[in-house]
């Protein structure tokens, strides 16, 4: 199997000769098991292509699935089973409260670090129209204030106004990862369709702060990794990975 | 509300668009949610069987070389449908008459073997993400920046902290290798 790895991604890189190509073609008809495995290659390259977006499409769905299907919280349901015990047992008690301060600490530290690389450049609309003059400036004033709350009512009216804007989808998903509205914050993070790769490695970036907020290392990691070495976002990323 | 064309389903599904996917739980979530409970099941194995369904479109019917002519909600039923065939095949407890009725329904429907061709790519498609998150990271990283068009071998080794082009190869080579073995070994 491994001998043929070479000549497989070769022909499927192009970069075979005509006569080369016309003999493994050949080769490929009269061998059932090269042919399979040439067809494993087309789809690990398939499957690398679609990766990006089939996560984020799980994503997508998880968070819209809620809203049509009443979740059954199996923490809950844990959480009521508890109690009881938990009243009878004080050394599961003392567990637990070990336990929480550990959850506590680790928090504290997915919160530091989200601090250090949530540092979020400041907002400049181009002016569209006279009439959203006034707007654009409170939206500037509340978000470079840090004022995340007022900034997501005003971005969020703006961006009704102007929906194919997507710097400022960014900007208010932004504004709601600030006031805890993770969810939110995620899908407009993943509505970005810009065709400027800045643009759409902005909101990569973001959808990554989005996870180290919540302390999903394993979801932000995987996330980091997929900026390419030509991204203004590859060195922060990359940062973010050896701190983690 | 317009009712959704099969195009505009299909459409936002592989482009990610949220307010036609809002529209397509809209549409399907209840029908599907009472068929489940009809055949015994809970409304959590219809969020599930939803997912996956859709998912199973988007590995099929996305990308190059992919098209598809037929109803998407006559699909997303059919998929949801097989696979609820299939957990209660698995389910020692449940009748096989059940079963047998739910495959009965479904093999009438004109989207089977489209049904059926999505499930099994969205098999191989999740066998190959099981077996790709068991590599390496540093292996996970080279191949996403070949996929993402990044040919420069240089320019690699310099963002993997690697001797040059020609480790670069190699490890590629070791990577893609490592990762046929581990779905020969789990997948087939």
């Amino acid at each position: 199997m491994n001998d043929e790895t070479a000549r497989i991604e070769k022909y499927l890189d192009g970069q075979m000769s005509a006569e080369e190509r016309a003999d493994f073609e050949k080769e490929i008809s009269e061998t059932p098991t090269l042919k399979e495995e040439l067809q494993l290659h087309r789809e690990m390259r398939l499957f690398l292509a679609k990766r990006d977006r089939r996560l984020q499409l799980e994503q997508q769905l998880q968070q819209i699935e809620t809203e049509h299907f009443p979740q059954h919280s199996q923490a809950g349901k844990t959480a009521r089973r508890l109690m009881p015990v938990f009243r009878r047992n004080w050394a599961i008690m003392a567990v637990a409260a070990s336990l929480a301060l550990l959850i506590a600490a680790y928090f504290l530290f997915s919160t530091s670090l989200y601090d250090q690389f949530a540092v979020h450049p400041p907002l400049a609309l181009v002016e569209k129209s006279a009439t959203q003059q006034q707007l654009q400036y409170e939206a500037e004033t509340a978000f470079n204030g840090q004022h995340y709350e007022q900034a997501e009512a005003l971005l969020d009216q703006l961006l009704r106004n102007q929906p194919d804007d997507d710097l400022l989808r960014i900007y208010l998903g932004i504004a709601k990862m600030e006031v805890g509205k993770i969810q939110e914050a995620r899908a407009l993070f993943m509505e970005v369709t810009a065709e400027d790769p800045a643009i759409r490695d902005f909101a990569q970036w973001n959808l990554v702060l989005s996870y180290l907020k919540t302390g999903d290392k394993e979801r932000c990691r995987d996330l980091a990794r997929r900026f390419s070495p030509d991204s203004p976002y590859f060195e922060k990323a990359q940062k973010l990975l050896k701190k983690m | 509300m317009k009712p959704l064309s099969d195009e505009a389903c299909l459409k936002a599904l592989c482009e990610g668009h949220s307010s036609v996917l809002r529209a397509i739980y809209q549409e399907y979530a209840t029908p599907l949610k009472h068929w489940v409970a009809n055949n015994g099941g809970q409304p959590e194995d219809a969020r599930d069987l939803m997912q996956e369904a859709l998912i199973a479109i988007y590995d099929r019917y996305c990308g190059a070389n992919a098209s598809f002519h037929g109803s998407f909600g006559g699909l997303l039923m059919t998929i949801a449908k097989r696979k609820w065939y299939d957990r209660l095949r698995q389910k020692k407890r449940e009748t096989d008459v059940r079963a047998e009725e739910v495959y009965r329904q479904m093999e009438e429907a004109p989207e089977f073997e489209n049904a059926e061709e999505a499930m099994l790519q969205k098999k191989k498609m999740d066998c190959l993400e099981e077996t790709f998150r068991q590599l390496s990271e540093q292996c996970q990283r080279l191949l996403q920046l070949y996929a993402q068009g990044q040919d420069d071998a240089e320019k690699i080794a310099d963002a993997l902290n690697m001797t040059n082009a020609n480790a670069v190869y190699q490890a590629r080579h070791r990577c893609l290798n490592r990762w046929k073995q581990l779905f020969y070994e789990h997948c087939k």
